[in-house]
């Protein structure tokens, strides 16, 4: 079997629109919920702006305020989406995309520094993604872009191997009494899988077991042919299409899923 | 490769290593007090302890002549909607109030002076105080309520209650 060979540029272009399209959904799913940015909110700017000394410094205070006060945020995060859709979609190359890329990387730096409440690890590799993006944009050469894909690639392997071996510590994971519980809450739980899983604790051993082995695994990708290095993807592909069904987590699989094609680039290159 | 190139390498090495130390418990408090805009990554995906219960804010109110009324859960989010796993506008609340909860249990738990100024606390506060009410009550309190999950039954743990504030 042929693997589709991936050129740098092909794999540059795929990691940034993908991660794109991630930014877009997130800064969009904050409209309809649109109260709790409100002062009166759980993300009020009016208690948030307390939150570090240097917020209320003369001048800082009212510039913060100019940008992240509500309603004023809304356009922050219509002026994001657009940004980011309009560099995932767009007919020029994501290398020439300078411009739009530092409003968007500066926009989300403003609003990170609003609220961390209700951010999730999509955001953080989200945001991970568009200020390494800046910084490679900016030196503007291929070499650079080789070194933003050899990044992402770093990350998306330390992510899954990090979250296994935390897991691994774990006894409950080990045996996979936490799957369940995890399931039967109502923020991220689903109740037929909960009931399922508490009824068979065979299958949340081999439920646990597998998504261990498999986060544990990952940093094989590096050695392994690139072939054998495959269900490694494969893996992620499940994980994160089970999580956003079943989790409602669907920018994880955005997110990290456009990592994928740097790391795929980065294996390939090895040339085994 | 040319300078800037290099310089790009080397910055970018030294935030995989970073995101690489920020997981050994000793390194994180250091790593965390100077990432002012979070740029060091904690992987975890549930780890190693993963939510295993939901959590509310309830609040309840005093009138003038002592009256009060019944705990009352205050709404946020709503039910995960069969689109969710496209277009999943509710999970910024639900984390979102995961996420006060927590940070308010770890200050109580670090024995935090002054809780009542920090900004968990004052997000709750001013959540309650700001409810419509079809009549004005003097006074208002909240409360923090855990549910534990155990098959069929739930377990409720209040977390804390805090003292009347006046509005």
């Amino acid at each position: 079997m042929t693997l589709p060979h991936l050129t740098s540029e092909l794999a540059f272009e795929l990691t940034v629109r993908i991660s794109m399209f991630s930014i877009l959904l997130a800064s969009t799913e904050y409209l309809p919920q649109r109260d709790q940015l409100r002062d009166d909110g759980l993300m009020s700017w009016d208690v948030n702006s307390a939150r570090q000394r240097w917020y209320l410094a003369p001048g800082v205070e009212q510039a913060l305020s100019a940008v992240l006060r509500y309603p004023n945020v809304l356009i922050l995060l219509l002026a994001r989406a657009t940004l980011a859709g309009w560099v995932a979609f767009s007919p020029i190359p994501s290398s020439q995309q300078v411009v739009p890329v530092f409003i968007l990387t500066a926009l989300g730096a403003s609003f990170s520094l609003r609220s961390a409440y209700g951010q999730d690890g999509a955001d953080q590799m989200s945001w991970l993604f568009s200020v390494a993006l800046s910084a490679t944009l900016l030196v503007g050469t291929p070499g650079a872009r080789l070194v933003f894909l050899l990044f992402m690639a770093a990350q998306a392997v330390l992510s899954y191997s990090a979250a296994g071996y935390a897991k691994l510590v774990a006894p409950k994971w080990r045996d996979g009494s936490y799957l369940p519980a995890i399931f039967r809450i109502e923020a991220y739980g689903h109740r037929g899988i909960a009931e399922a899983l508490s009824k068979n604790p065979r299958l949340c051993k081999a439920a646990a077991s597998g998504l261990l082995a498999w986060e544990c695994g990952f940093p094989l990708v590096v050695v392994l042919p690139l072939p054998m290095a495959l269900p490694f993807f494969l893996g992620g592909f499940v994980f994160h299409v089970a999580a956003a069904f079943t989790m409602g987590l669907n920018c994880f699989f955005w997110s990290f899923v456009a990592t994928y094609p740097a790391l795929y680039f980065v294996l390939q290159s090895r040339g085994f | 490769m040319n300078f800037s190139e290099i310089v790009l390498a080397l910055c970018f090495s030294v935030w995989a290593i970073l995101t690489v130390l920020v997981h050994v418990p000793r390194l994180r408090k250091p790593i965390r007090t100077y990432d002012f805009f979070c740029l060091v990554p904690e992987w975890r995906f549930f780890a190693p302890t993963p939510a295993q219960h939901d959590v509310h804010l309830l609040y309840r109110d005093q009138y003038s002549d002592g009256t009060l009324t019944q705990w009352t859960e205050v709404a946020v989010g709503s039910p995960r909607p069969l689109w969710a796993f496209a277009f999943n506008v509710n999970k910024r609340a639900t984390k979102g109030l995961i996420d006060v909860v927590g940070e308010f249990c770890r200050h109580l738990a670090e024995g935090v002076p002054r809780l009542e100024f920090s900004i968990a606390y004052l997000t709750f506060l001013n959540r309650i105080s700001n409810l419509q009410r079809l009549a004005m009550p003097d006074r208002t309190q909240f409360m923090l309520l855990r549910t534990d999950h155990d098959g069929h039954r739930k377990d409720e743990t209040v977390l804390y209650v805090s003292p009347f504030h006046d509005l």
